[in-house]
């Protein structure tokens, strides 16, 4: 039997039947507000605690929101090493754009000021799948991260494909996730509950997260989709956020 | 912590104290939900403690949002107001079309008086990208007169901006980049826009922080008003329906009163919000419907021509018509059991 990894939630380690099998891209779907990036921290967390270097991309929020919305579960997440991969303000004057594979560096969560950084006045920093993907293999061939999330895909999709084709691009993204041999997250926004398509087909395992109101408020569930080289659990299982993080309600039986 | 009010008493309740500073938010709800109203409400509140806010108005003049919240009574005197709605369209060629950014035009309430007239010789045209040069020459003047920075901004609204002011340009980018722009003036930042279709992912909901979201329909005649926090990054929240009412001081929330969603449908107002509770709601009478129709196989009813509606009730509830599935279901159901029942007498007078 292969070894598995803890993704940091007890209940969903269960689900996975131990846990998630190391060096393949994974992906973690949900709407909105269903508690993705929350469930991406804890299994940085959980890497943390094993030792581990732990890198964080991040594509959608800035680097000091995240740290006050993650610190506020009570966690102390000062050695997740962060990647600001979010692009500045777009010039509308041709001016120069430095690709951030070039520009930026990571820096572990506990140095992130908390102030937003600035766009400059001079220049514009701008975020392509390309340099992105550039920056990551720099970085890789640096240190031995252990646990990668990327937040999120959706995002990469959206904000960093101009010139290029979206799902060649996503396919050859994921494919170099995969060929570094990390374990990583990434996140997919979904809508309608419903599952995302082409990612969820290059991932080797998909765990999707359920939101729906309801009179009494929110109801949250979270299921595995696809877990490639491994059983898992077939059934929808109730799930909550609240301080501390994402709670699953399944026990071993 | 340090949160800020929005200016209403029940929603700050409902934000767990209200929102968190420097980061921007949605509000999303039909037309005549009380959008613009809140806007207001949180801008005062800002003026209120002293801070410098400022209002960006693309859909209605200044001077129509001065009439308009006339009536509420409220002291709108020294709400800064940048006004960059476009101007008439003229069709004449040989015009030269300048960008609102190059004309910069803000006003305390106080001074607005007629609307702007457009201009014989040149007209402005607003853009996503003019109205982020008005904003940041404003933030600077602003700053350089009083050395205050404004702390709160509301757009009013997002869904003109786009259509007025995003044609050829790549969208999602543009507001991505928008709204990166509103992060980076570090103000608490309200953006007033349209209610997303359920099946599409708006970047603007991707990236805000929060979304505060009314809910407006009709209860016999009379017109019902709840609101709902969808999203709010870094904070707990009320994940339930409160009431809400537009009174003669302004938006009125109900922070522990309960909205009924029972029996509500088909008024088209609400729409897909409750669609969660429709389609619990249709799956329920479909499969009685199809519990029923198994049954009256069974003892060999004649339900042949209700066939088609049953199909036509189970194609309704695969795209999602939640509200056709119902109101086809009534009939269904009540003929189904007639039928079964029929069958059953009529077997058991045989026998």
């Amino acid at each position: 039997m292969v070894e598995k990894i803890r993704t940091g939630i007890a209940g969903l380690d269960c689900m996975l039947k131990g846990g998630l099998i190391p060096g393949r891209p994974y992906i973690v779907s949900g709407p909105l507000g269903s508690g993705k990036t929350t469930l991406c921290m804890q299994f940085l967390l959980e890497g943390l605690k094993e030792g581990e270097s732990v890198l964080f991309v991040a594509l959608e929020e800035p680097p000091n929101e995240i740290r006050f919305n993650m610190e506020s579960y009570g966690w102390k997440v000062g050695d997740v090493e962060i990647l600001d991969a979010n692009s500045d303000i777009r010039r509308f004057e041709p001016k120069p754009i430095l690709e951030i594979s070039s520009e930026i560096d990571v820096v572990p969560m506990k140095n992130v000021p908390s102030k937003i950084r600035k766009t400059p006045d001079g220049e514009s920093r701008e975020t392509t799948v390309h340099s992105l993907q550039q920056a990551l293999k720099n970085l890789f061939k640096r240190k031995d991260y252990g646990r990668i999330v990327i937040d999120s895909i959706t995002a990469l999709r959206r904000f960093c494909m101009k010139d290029f084709e979206e799902s060649l691009s996503t396919q050859s993204f994921i494919r170099f996730l995969t060929e570094a041999g990390k374990t990583a997250l990434m996140t997919v926004e979904t809508i309608d509950n419903t599952g995302s398509d082409l990612e969820t087909f290059l991932a080797r395992g998909e765990i999707r997260l359920h939101k729906f109101r309801h009179e009494n408020g929110i109801k949250r569930f979270i299921c595995i989709e696809k877990y490639k080289g491994s059983s898992h659990l077939e059934y929808i299982v109730p799930m909550e956020i609240k301080k501390g993080g994402i709670f699953v309600y399944e026990e071993e039986t | 912590m340090n949160r800020v009010s929005t200016g209403v008493e029940g929603l700050d309740k409902m934000l767990h104290g209200g929102l968190i500073p420097g980061r921007p938010y949605v509000i999303s709800g039909p037309p005549g939900s009380g959008k613009s109203i809140l806007g207001v409400h949180f801008l005062l509140e800002g003026i209120k403690n002293g801070e410098s806010v400022i209002m960006v108005a693309v859909d209605e003049p200044p001077n129509e949002i001065k009439t308009n919240m006339a009536h509420f009574g409220w002291g709108l005197d020294r709400l800064r107001i940048l006004d960059a709605t476009p101007d008439i369209r003229t069709y004449t060629k040989g015009k030269s079309i300048i960008d609102v950014g190059t004309t910069l035009d803000v006003q305390d309430m106080e001074q607005v008086g007629e609307m702007r007239k457009s201009q014989q010789l040149r007209i402005m045209e607003v853009s996503i990208h003019s109205v982020q040069k008005m904003l940041k020459q404003e933030f600077q003047d602003h700053f350089k007169v009083s050395g205050k920075r404004y702390t709160r901004v509301v757009i009013d609204s997002l869904t003109s901006l786009k259509m007025f002011g995003m044609r050829a340009e790549d969208r999602r980018i543009l507001i991505q980049s928008f709204l990166r722009f509103l992060s980076e003036l570090e103000a608490t930042t309200l953006i007033i826009t349209e209610l997303p279709r359920p099946d599409e992912l708006k970047t603007e909901f991707l990236l805000a922080r929060g979304d505060i979201r009314f809910q407006k329909w009709f209860e016999s005649n009379a017109v019902r008003r709840a609101v709902s926090i969808e999203k709010f990054r870094g904070s707990a929240f009320d994940e339930r329906f409160r009431p809400m009412v537009i009174g003669s001081r302004g938006l009125f929330v109900q922070a522990d009163g309960e909205v009924a969603l029972h029996g509500r449908r088909s008024d088209g107002v609400v729409g897909h919000f409750f669609r969660d509770i429709m389609s619990e709601e249709a799956f329920e009478i479909l499969e009685e419907i199809t519990t029923l129709w198994e049954e009256c196989e069974a003892i060999d009813a004649n339900i042949k021509d209700l066939k088609p509606r049953i199909f036509r009730a189970m194609i309704y509830l695969h795209m999602g018509r939640h509200d056709d599935v119902v109101q086809q279901s009534v009939s269904l159901l009540a003929a189904l059991r007639e039928r079964k029942e029929k069958a059953t007498m009529s077997s058991l007078i045989e026998r």
